[in-house]
């Protein structure tokens, strides 16, 4: 059952978010006996239907957000709002960065207008971390646990990339039970992922690590809590944290500590509108870094209407990756490199993504294919810009009377040329299998959204250091992917759940000799 | 090959029509009298029949018969019940349909019909009602049915024994 602690408790930490980060540091804190009081914007979701459009509304962050540059105006981003964040809605691909990736300068560092820094951790000290998350995560691939067998979409893509001479197809890792382990049953590849596992085999946020801290006697969950701003004492430590209630009256919670783990969007909304005397420009950002440097993936949707039937909504929706291009060769014409992942979608979605715009009975027709869809996504490495950034609207604000969040982003020429090759390549994927039809979407919202307070070795090109600890609030931690200093290839979520329990060391560390 | 790269066209995801909202299909006589009885606008039969000429013209699948399409105008008009903004956008964007030609839209043949649409397929209204229509018409089992969507497959266990992959056409 869990634990209730008073408004005005000096010693809790404060963790705002209850997604792959929040939720980390949360239970590794509570398991080490550290009292965690989570505040989650979003409600707990009990009752998960596999279908698409119903749970849309139950998992989506739909707050207003203004998206401006490239991205779509009224949705700029896909990120998810309920008990667990965006891990709902998390396809569970679970891959380790690459070493080659922690070192971005190496491919990127001459790219102009662009503000590229490479990690500040050891590689070596990572994959230790990573390890840890792997067996938290119950990754199959990994402990011993078997991969999840291959499904129809998947053999497409493994056969056209045969074809046109790629060698690096593999079923992915992924944080989804291959056998039953941690409490969860094994996958009965229902598909659907995400949209939530309506049985629970797709490890989350909610499922795993929120559970388990609520089983100790130092957790405290509270839902519909949505943050406002933190607020400091007069040494400068943050010493509470104001949300409003499900009812819309704001409250405050004392804190120890803050970890802040809001998604890329929402951690430097709450950090700027977190100003004062003392902190003008918001919290944590005498770098002038905090929104700066938002960072996703180069994203590109490729459908393709096969000879035969395909059926890619059976099963796992994101386990084919090719590797082939993760190393970049400038002799392509950009730098950095791509990943293609499998996909599928609901017919609703497919509509939508297919060809936008397009409509009639040739449209209507190609539609009426549904079954002989096969599908990837181009997840490509996204060169840090810092004028693509989140910032305030300076009049427009929430229903709480917090300014409503700008995203801007608009793609570096060299991710409109990896773009191009990535595509022309499934074009010649597909194609090598017969494809009657090839379509290019444009990219979609971003589930990926990183870099907005990101970490570095010193305060003149970060809002944190190497664990996450802001350089300003010595009581104030990052601990979502809004500290990556880049993108990589990988999808984020198991960095995320990495640097979590580094961090949450961190913390416990810093309290064992009393520096916090 | 085709391609679409049209951002202002990518509408997406973010363009749910709320169809976990009440969408009772009820008569054009009982909305009308709903209407008077409570103030509430909503659109008449010309409008509602116009819609639904608009849904079929959008994504034309003869063999489903009228119903599906007229459902789809019928969510929308529900729809615009609490959007008065949109509301507007409707009502207009078929008045403006109905002026652009010799004739009142719904009385134009096929290929007038479809000459019109593309004229103003960039305009909002059109836009919106290509949102609304394929909110709905996708959402419906006897499109899954038609198309070769299967669906929730918890009913039968998952696909892990039901076809994961049974692909039999490649090399």
């Amino acid at each position: 059952m869990s634990k209730i602690f008073s408004q005005n408790d000096e010693g809790v930490v404060v963790v705002i978010g209850s997604g792959a980060g929040g939720g980390t540091i949360s239970r590794e804190l509570a398991l080490a006996g550290i009292n965690v009081v989570c505040l989650e914007a979003g409600t707990q979701v009990n009752h998960i239907v596999t279908d698409v459009q119903k749970m849309f509304p139950k998992l989506t962050w739909l707050d207003k957000r203004i998206g401006s540059g490239d991205l779509s105006e009224n949705f700029p981003v896909w990120s998810g709002k309920n008990v667990g964040g965006t891990t709902l809605h998390w396809t569970a691909s679970a891959p380790r960065f690459p070493e080659s990736e922690f070192t971005p300068t190496r491919y990127f560092g001459h790219l102009e207008d662009c503000s590229i820094v490479d990690w500040p951790i050891p590689y070596s000290e990572m994959q230790h971390y990573y390890a840890i998350a792997e067996k938290n995560m119950g990754v199959s691939g990994t402990n011993g646990w078997p991969k999840l067998p291959p499904n129809n979409n998947f053999l497409v893509l493994e056969a056209g990339a045969r074809k046109i001479g790629l060698e690096q197809v593999e079923l992915g890792n992924m944080a989804i039970n291959s056998v039953s382990q941690g409490g969860r049953p094994a996958c009965m590849q229902l598909g659907f992922c995400v949209s939530g596992c309506a049985i629970n085999a797709k490890w989350t946020s909610a499922n795993t690590p929120i559970a388990q801290a609520l089983q100790t006697d130092h957790f405290e969950l509270r839902p519909e809590s949505f943050v406002l701003r933190i607020e400091h004492d007069d040494r400068g430590r943050a010493d509470s944290v104001v949300y409003a209630d499900k009812n819309g009256n704001l409250q405050r919670q004392k804190a120890r500590a803050v970890c802040v783990a809001a998604n890329s969007i929402d951690t430097p909304r709450i950090l700027l509108n977190s100003d004062s005397t003392r902190f003008g420009s918001g919290l944590a950002n005498q770098s002038g870094r905090v929104g700066r440097h938002y960072i996703k993936h180069v994203f590109g949707i490729v459908t393709a209407i096969m000879p035969h039937p395909v059926h890619f909504n059976r099963g796992t929706d994101n386990i084919g990756i090719v590797h082939d291009f993760v190393a970049g060769d400038p002799v392509r014409g950009y730098s950095g490199g791509f990943k293609f992942e499998q996909v599928s979608f609901d017919p609703t979605t497919l509509s939508k993504l297919a060809r936008p715009g397009a409509w009639g009975s040739e449209y209507a027709g190609q539609l009426g294919k549904y079954d002989h869809f096969a599908a990837l996504l181009v997840v490509g490495e996204d060169p840090s810009q810092a004028t693509n950034q989140v910032s305030l609207h300076p009049s427009e604000k929430d229903q709480y009377g917090m300014p409503i969040p700008i995203v801007h982003y608009v793609d570096h020429e060299n991710s409109r040329e990896m773009r191009k090759f990535a595509l022309g390549k499934a074009r010649d994927l597909y194609e090598s299998l017969g494809s009657e039809d090839v379509f290019f979407g444009p990219p979609p919202p971003a589930t990926h959204n990183m870099g907005t307070c990101r970490m570095a070795e010193k305060i003149d090109d970060g809002v944190c250091d190497p664990r996450g600890r802001t350089f300003d609030i010595p009581n104030l931690f990052v601990s979502d992917g809004s500290q990556f200093p880049s993108s990589g290839t990988s999808n984020p979520t198991i960095t995320i759940v990495a640097l979590a329990i580094r961090q949450a060391e961190h913390i416990r560390d810093l309290m064992g000799r009393k520096e916090l | 090959m085709k391609s679409d790269l049209s951002k202002r066209n990518f509408l997406a995801i973010a363009v749910q029509v709320p169809l976990f909202l009440s969408a009772v299909y009820t008569s054009t006589g009982l909305r009308l009298a709903h209407a008077m009885a409570t103030g509430v606008p909503v659109l008449t039969e010309h409008q509602l029949a116009t819609l639904t000429r608009i849904s079929y013209l959008l994504f034309p699948y003869p063999m489903l018969g009228i119903e599906p399409y007229q459902r789809a105008a019928a969510i929308m008009s529900d729809t615009l019940v609490n959007q008065a903004d949109h509301f507007s956008l409707v009502v207009q964007g078929i008045s403006m349909l109905d002026s652009m030609g010799t004739q009142p839209w719904l009385d134009l043949p096929e290929n007038g019909q479809l000459d019109l649409l593309r004229k103003i397929e960039s305009e909002a209204f059109f836009q919106w009602v290509l949102q609304a229509t394929k909110n709905s018409l996708f959402t419906r089992s006897e499109v899954w049915a038609l198309i070769g969507y299967e669906g929730s497959s918890m009913e039968f266990g998952g696909y892990l024994n039901h076809g994961l992959n049974d692909i039999d056409w490649l090399d």
